[in-house]
């Protein structure tokens, strides 16, 4: 019996060792190659380790693009973007989850999926004229709008499971009872208990906008609007090639260490928060 | 129920006004600039010199080079002068490769543009454009330049469209055979291969392999990557003395017989004499290959190659050099080249400004300073014949072959389609000869699905 738990441990052990190598074998070789001395980038084999360690891209990496202009911008329209959609969907969430026998809820939640189905690329044309002829073409304000109406269907849909499975409708009849208002029972009884759900859901929606490429290449023009996702690619030429390799990778780490920060602090929020709906109790 | 109808129609009705409202915005924001370069123009038309204060434009740009900053800095210093020299302001911005072509495409059809561009696919923008916006034809720009003899061949090719001219040709490219000089050495080679057979032989003698006939040390790569056969093949066609199309460019030619002779020398390359790696494997990078020491010679190395060689393994200083592209018998053209054009958006509310600033940038001053510091070659003639291009060793072999190569790129609408990486339908053939099918049938069917997509 013993025999058989330590042999369970041990492939439960190896199992997640396997999925730790193929998940941070990316970020190491980001790492290696970002403090591998110059003629160690481009060697054929590769080398998986550096024959000395060179931290000169971590100085230069600033000087050869506009990194910290680029990271600013990034901020800016996510934590945007966060606020936003996270209002939004709350909001929405809430109220499909509670009035889904109304018959315009669950239309909304159907056309919440829909949206879900179809591929970025298809409505982009259409978006960015309606951006455009706006006049919101190259401004954050078009960007934010889009990514708007891309996060918050998917985040409508979290926080609603996430509504259903976690706070159980007694505990708002209760309030009810006790004489507080529907919009009273929202903002002070479901709201406080919500919170990693909507962590998750802000998580997602910041994750969303600060590694959104396509439509930032689309919509802006120029180093001073250029989030980071679009800047990284300064470091590719004229035929695809990139040179500067090194570089690129370091910046790479600065890329993403706002969102390894901001899961790491919160990963327990948005485990318990993506758990709760999954799950329909 | 009224109450609730009442209130959808007052949504309704504010959400119209709000939109109305946006639109109506950027029309007026539109008028107003419209109105400086009006007064702008009106002083143009007085005796006096052409005043441009306060006129600003927007300039958009790929990167190139090796360091995006140095690209900045260039940019910077050329615009600062132009400002002084004119008070025009020139904005610029450097789109991403990924995405030129997409923010181009809706420059062209209506969407936001800048007043000048730096252009590729002249063709396909002249077509979709439309009567307001789009690439605004400017014969007199290129007239006042000094005429289409100022450019390479290949230049005219991409700028002009049915005899008028859509950009002013700048950047050009065009390929060359880069070789490891220790190996050569050690080989016991003099001088690099001029014709095929040379190129054969020599490879022959760098080339290892191991006891299966495996190569170990590649004496020849295509510089193409993940198995993008097509530039290799358009440089052999030129190479054998065969043409893509006949001069009217109403007819592919490429079926004749200097241009099977040309396919069947890339595979033979591969299948037949073992001297090259087939880079069919996405990973192979020919130029990667070459600096870890795995390969003598590359077939088709750009001009940047030198500056990305000596940034990213600079123990190969001193041990690499250039030379043209051998030919079959020596005689014929060494390679393909392409070029491209700055071109002015008919959406421009300055376009004697605009015209300024291409005149300004594609001046041979300034593309002389652009090509050193970017690394690029040019398509102007005067500035190929800068002793910086042909007493440089590296470049002089790019010089060289400039004059003796034939336009890459066909000034066809479809062409982006014919020749789309991996399944337009030439790369498609080039592949598949590589792969060992037959050559008339691969160029059959290439033929049949050229007609099929129209050019």
């Amino acid at each position: 019996m013993k025999k058989k738990k330590i042999f369970g441990i041990a492939a439960h052990y190896l199992v997640l060792g396997i999925i730790s190598v193929f998940v941070l074998l990316p970020y190491y070789w980001m790492i290696v190659t970002a403090v591998k001395p110059t003629e160690e980038v481009m060697v054929s084999p590769s080398t998986l380790l550096p024959s000395r360690l060179e931290f000169s891209n971590f100085f230069k990496v600033w000087e050869s693009i506009p990194l910290g202009t680029y990271m600013k911008n990034s901020l800016t329209v996510s934590v945007t973007v966060t606020a936003l959609s996270v209002v939004l969907a709350t909001l929405c969430g809430y109220s499909i989850s509670r009035f889904i026998q109304r018959r315009a809820q669950k239309f909304s939640l159907v056309l919440m999926l829909c949206t879900q189905l179809i591929p970025g690329i298809v409505t982009m044309v259409s978006l960015y004229f309606i951006v455009y002829n706006l006049g919101f073409s190259n401004t954050y304000t078009g960007l934010v709008i889009a990514y708007v109406a891309w996060a918050v269907p998917f985040c409508t849909l979290m926080i609603k499971g996430y509504f259903d499975a976690a706070i159980p409708k007694e505990i708002e009849e209760s309030a009810r009872v006790d004489g507080c208002s529907q919009i009273r029972t929202f903002f002070d009884i479901c709201l406080p208990i919500s919170i990693p759900g909507i962590i998750s859901t802000a998580i997602f929606a910041f994750i969303l906008a600060w590694n959104e490429y396509m439509w930032a290449s689309i919509l802006l023009s120029g180093d001073k609007m250029k989030p980071v996702s679009v800047g990284i690619y300064d470091f590719i030429g004229q035929y695809g090639a990139n040179t500067k390799m090194a570089l690129t990778m370091t910046a790479g780490i600065f890329i993403t260490l706002p969102a390894v920060i901001i899961f790491g602090f919160l990963q327990k929020h948005l485990i318990s928060g993506l758990s709760a709906g999954a799950v329909k109790g | 129920m009224k109450r609730k109808k009442l209130v959808a129609l007052g949504l309704t009705l504010a959400m119209v006004t709000g939109l109305t409202a946006a639109c109506a915005g950027t029309r007026e924001k539109e008028d107003d600039t419209g109105k400086d370069a009006v007064s702008a123009e009106n002083a143009g038309d007085g005796e006096e010199a052409v005043s441009y204060d306060g006129v600003e434009l927007t300039f958009w740009m790929q990167p190139y080079g090796t360091d995006p900053a140095i690209q900045r800095k260039a940019l910077d210093k050329i615009t600062e002068d132009f400002k002084e020299s004119t008070g025009i302001t020139v904005n610029y911005a450097i789109n991403d490769w990924n995405s030129a072509n997409q923010k181009l495409t809706l420059a062209c059809t209506g969407g936001e543009a800048p007043d000048v561009a730096d252009i590729f696919f002249t063709n396909s923008f002249v077509e979709m454009s439309t009567e307001e916006a789009g690439l605004l034809e400017i014969n007199d720009v290129v007239e006042e330049m000094g005429g289409e003899d100022v450019w390479l061949s290949a230049g005219k090719d991409e700028a002009c469209v049915d005899g008028d001219w859509y950009g002013v040709p700048w950047r050009f490219d065009t390929r060359v055979l880069l070789y490891n000089t220790e190996d050569f050495k050690n080989a016991g080679i003099a001088k690099a291969p001029e014709t095929w057979d040379e190129l054969v032989e020599c490879a022959q003698k760098l080339t290892q392999t191991d006891a299966n006939g495996k190569i170990t040390h590649a004496g020849l790569a295509w510089y193409s990557d993940m198995g993008r056969y097509d530039q290799t093949w358009f440089s052999m066609l030129a190479q054998s003395g065969g043409t893509m199309m006949n001069e009217d460019f109403t007819e592919f030619t490429f079926g004749s017989e200097e241009g099977k002779k040309a396919l069947r020398f890339l595979s033979d390359c591969i299948n037949e004499y073992n001297i090259c790696s087939s880079s069919v494997d996405a990973s192979y990078d020919a130029l990667t290959e070459f600096m870890s020491g795995n390969v003598s010679m590359v077939f088709g190395a750009t001009g940047e190659n030198k500056n990305s060689i000596l940034s990213s393994a600079p123990q190969m200083e001193g041990k690499f050099a250039s030379a043209p592209l051998p030919t079959a018998t020596g005689k014929e053209k060494n390679a393909i080249a392409f070029s491209a054009p700055i071109a002015i958006m008919k959406t421009t509310k300055n376009p004697d400004a605009a015209k300024e600033w291409v005149k300004y940038f594609c001046s041979e001053e300034i593309q002389l300073y652009l090509s050193q510091q970017l690394s690029l070659l040019n398509s102007n003639v005067n500035v190929m014949k800068d002793p910086y291009f042909t007493e440089d060793e590296w470049l002089g072999a790019f010089s060289r072959t400039a004059s003796n190569s034939q336009s890459g790129d066909m000034p066809l609408t479809t062409w982006s389609q014919l020749d789309a990486w991996p399944d337009g339908p030439i790369p498609n053939m080039c592949a598949k000869v590589v792969n060992g099918e037959d050559i008339d049938k691969a160029i059959e069917e290439c033929l049949d699905k050229l007609e099929k997509i129209g050019y």
